[in-house]
């Protein structure tokens, strides 16, 4: 797989393939962006162009050995790190500084590529500076993170940042509607993924219909009744793989109901099969309150990421929803 | 060979080329002339901006075969050594890949042998802040009397996780961040040597984003060359740090201080439908709401904002409408959502949410304005200018007895009493809280006050002679005639606390309140105790 073959990340793959060919390829890379738009993919790339065997420029031919060796994870110069549990460690850091300073085995460079460098701990962070700043011989680091504020200044400053930006929702829809999707699915998964084609497929895969299903329910909670709440409550925290889910996607109706508030403009909605429906709900409310529900769906998202008890925020939540589109 | 990055390649080899650290180079060029150089340094300063280079100058200054001189040639062996990094006589420790005690004692057990080639030994420990208490401890002898010939340069970008200990017995040399204008300067003579011709406002973009960092600037410079080539613009550099175009910040800004949200959410709709970065977006509207208040607060802008006189006039045009509490508000805003967003799944609702709220501020009078109106108002009716808040006839018109001489009367009596609670709150805002507990009576000279409710606290207050007195000459000027005041104070009694339920309309039987209905009706109960006498609010 070639630079040719990297989805919707153009101005990225002409800049590094450019680089790769005029040979100012800098020591140490690092790419930003969200996951799944294509960062990995890059990186490895890069390092099959440096090691290409065909002598393309700026490219690689993906059918020689060193390519093949590669893309399995094999090539004796080409070392990928990820976290070892939920953190990259300061021993995986030395093991890359006692490797580096070796001379490349049957390869050109010698590449390191750090994915989630953002979980490094932050000796191993301080442990990677000197051979982040001057590596020996002919090796390349290249860090992937979500954004250069995740690594501490001393790392970011050493590297030559390469952004990776969103994919913008309509290259999602259009290649999720090559793998099948109508035209509507593939509209809603794009506006929910954030412009990462990775996650636009993990929500592919999952049991959406229901999510939908919950969220009419929501939405049509009626004043004055507790009931209908806590059998909710109970329904959605019984799915406890999609419950953030469900709560992202609430938290997207709450976002559409502000937006078709302040603009007419139906395309920039997440559900824009909706669009009449939530109209009609959010001429009822005033902004405030509107800005409130958001409020407290995000609220209850943050609360669930720091361990709340799913069941009580669940039931605090559909309450005050409840009372704040009665209020 | 691989390519070397011009942050490498242009590393400084004599202490003049050091770009900003004037106090510092200036210092240990005169130490070093003088035969006064201290045996322990410690460089503390943020990124990049020149405490490794300056480590590594100050060690081929200590053993260039011409000196120890100010100057080192760069030409001897020994100098030479030392910018290739093969010198044996300066060893460079990465601080914070051996960060033990043990590596420590490695090190001070080889400090007794002789230099092999130079007149002295340096020791550079970069990244020093990562060594372990215990290192540290081990390091305090030996920093404070090292063999004779044996130097210490700890570099640092976090001094305070240093011991006291440790800055005690080192020379502390405090590295600064870089002003815009040296960084272009620099940058300016790199493009020149590298053949490269760069666009002014394109280094201008440069070294704002390099946030006082010379390696950094340097690095987003080689960036720009590899993206753009030989000729690199303004657009160029905007392109590779992912900024937005500048007229679609003022837009977004323009649209939020105009109060319009649909046309805010539109713009960020357009950008993350075209895959624009939104962080680097609000990012760029942080940075133009700030230029715009200090544009706004001070005249000397251009300097702080490295920007030229044209752009601050600009500046000045676009934002003439915009009050400055708006623009603060708005950063503020701003600051929580730069916060949030990177936490958040979706930045881009963060975004939204902020810019409408933002859109919505606007509809808050600023405090000026508010001002502005209330003097207007306030001349329309007629009203002297010096005069203080409304006057109390204004106020007490309707219940005044048209004539004054007239004894009051009961809605007279309240009237006055309102009034005079009123005045002593203006002086003492707690004693009018007290007071309005009270039942005023009058009887021809004496107005009695009856607390019935009367605990220590309001007894003793109300005694206070000052008190007294302040109450006695406030009703005597309210009632326009001299009047004795008397308290009395009621025991609390446990009467007063039960009410009457039968007096309180708003209280309900228990069985009868929709919540305790509800949830019969939920959990299919019935009620076994309480029943008809309970009552919801009273306590059992």
């Amino acid at each position: 797989m070639g630079f040719s073959e990297i989805f919707g990340q153009r101005q990225v793959i002409s800049l590094v393939g450019r680089v790769i060919e005029t040979g100012r390829l800098p020591h140490a890379l690092l790419f930003t962006g969200p996951k799944g738009v294509g960062r990995s993919l890059t990186a490895v790339t890069v390092a099959k162009a440096l090691n290409c065997l065909a002598g393309i420029k700026g490219d690689c031919c993906d059918r020689c050995p060193a390519c093949h060796k590669i893309a399995k994870g094999i090539h004796p110069d080409v070392h990928l790190l990820a976290p070892e549990g939920a953190t990259l460690k300061i021993d995986q850091i030395r093991t890359l500084t006692q490797e580096a300073a070796l001379r490349p085995y049957e390869g050109r460079r010698k590449v390191f590529i750090l994915d989630e460098a953002e979980t490094m701990t932050e000796q191993a962070q301080n442990a990677l500076l000197k051979t982040l700043e001057e590596p020996p011989g002919a090796t390349l680091l290249i860090l992937i993170a979500p954004e250069a504020s995740a690594l501490l200044p001393p790392i970011a400053s050493r590297c030559s940042q390469i952004r990776f930006a969103p994919l913008p929702e309509s290259t999602i829809a259009a290649r999720l509607q090559e793998q099948g999707c109508d035209e509507e699915e593939a509209h809603l998964l794009a506006s929910l993924a954030a412009g990462s084609l990775g996650r636009a497929q993990e929500l592919r895969q999952s049991a959406l219909q229901e999510i939908w299903d919950l969220i009419d329910q929501a939405i049509a909670l009626s004043p004055g009744k507790t009931l209908p709440v806590l059998e909710l409550t109970e329904r959605v925290v019984r799915r406890k793989e999609t419950l953030s889910l469900f709560l992202e996607a609430l938290l997207a109706w709450c976002r559409d109901l502000m937006v078709s508030k302040v603009t007419r403009h139906e395309a920039r909605l997440v559900y824009r099969r909706h669009g009449a429906a939530l109209k009609r709900q959010s001429e009822r409310l005033t902004l405030a309150q509107l800005l409130a529900m958001y409020h407290t769906v995000k609220q209850t998202l943050d609360g669930l990421g720091r361990y709340a008890n799913p069941r009580l925020s669940l039931e605090i939540m559909f309450l005050k929803l409840r009372d704040l589109q009665t209020a | 060979m691989s390519y070397q990055v011009l942050a490498r390649r242009w590393r400084p080899q004599t202490f003049d080329e050091v770009v900003g650290q004037e106090p510092v180079t200036r210092t240990l060029k005169n130490a070093l002339r003088q035969g006064r150089v201290a045996h322990a340094f410690l460089f503390a300063g943020p990124r990049g901006v020149g405490k490794t280079t300056t480590a590594r100058i100050l060690a081929k200054a200590l053993n260039c075969e011409k000196g120890p001189t100010p100057d080192p040639c760069n030409q001897c062996p020994s100098c030479q050594e030392i910018t290739g990094g093969a010198a044996v006589d300066c060893v460079e420790i990465d601080g914070a890949s051996h960060t033990g005690v043990e590596h420590m004692r490695d090190l001070q057990e080889r400090l007794i042998y002789q230099p092999v080639r130079g007149r002295s030994k340096v020791y550079i420990i970069d990244e020093a802040h990562m060594l372990s208490l215990s290192a540290f401890n081990a390091l305090l002898k030996t920093l404070e009397e090292p063999p004779s010939k044996v130097f210490f340069i700890l570099a640092t970008t976090q001094p305070h996780k240093v011991p006291p200990t440790i800055h005690s017995r080192c020379q502390r040399h405090e590295f600064r961040r870089i002003g815009h204008g040296l960084i272009v300067e620099r940058l300016r003579a790199i493009a020149e040597a590298e053949r490269v011709e760069v666009a002014s406002e394109a280094l201008g973009s440069v070294a704002r984003a390099a946030d006082g960092s010379l390696r950094d600037a340097q690095s987003i410079l080689d960036q720009v060359i590899a993206y753009a080539g030989e000729r690199v613009t303004a657009e160029a550099v905007a392109a590779v740090l992912g900024w937005t175009a500048p007229e679609v910040v003022r837009a977004a800004a323009a649209a939020c201080f105009a109060g319009d949200a649909g046309k805010a959410v539109e713009l960020v709709g357009e950008l993350a439908a075209t895959g624009g970065d939104l962080h680097a977006f609000l990012f760029d509207l942080l940075e133009h709401l700030r230029s715009l208040l200090v544009v706004k607060l001070t005249s000397r802008a251009g300097e702080i904002l490295g920007l030229a006189p044209e752009a601050v006039q600009d500046l000045e045009r676009w934002g003439a409408n915009v009050e400055i509490p708006h623009v603060e508000l708005a950063l503020r805003f701003l600051l929580d959502a730069e916060w949030e967003m990177r936490r958040a799944s979706q930045p881009r609702y963060v975004l939204e949410v902020t810019l409408v709220r933002m859109a919505e501020a606007r509809g808050l009078q600023s405090l000026g304005n508010l001002v502005k109106r209330l003097e207007s108002l306030e001349g329309r009716l007629g009203a002297a200018p010096d005069r203080p808040a409304p006057q109390p006839e204004l106020f007490a018109a309707q219940e005044k007895p048209s004539l004054p001489e007239r004894p009051a009367t009961a809605t007279g009596l309240e009237g006055q009493w309102d009034e005079v609670r009123r005045r002593i709150g203006a002086e003492r805002r707690s004693l009018a809280v007290l007071l309005a507990e009270a039942e005023v009576a009058l009887e021809g000279e004496t107005v009695t006050l009856t607390f019935a409710n009367g605990n220590h606290f309001s007894q003793s207050t109300l005694e206070e002679p000052e008190v007294r007195n302040l109450v006695a000459s406030t009703v005597s000027a309210v009632f326009g005639r001299r009047l004795q005041v008397k308290y009395h104070f009621l025991p609390s009694s446990a009467g007063n606390r039960e009410e009457d339920p039968a007096r309180n309309p708003r209280r309900i039987p228990a069985q009868d309140h929709p919540l305790v209905r509800e949830a019969l009706e939920i959990f299919e109960g019935r009620i076994v105790e309480g029943g008809e006498g309970g009552d919801v609010a009273s306590p059992r």
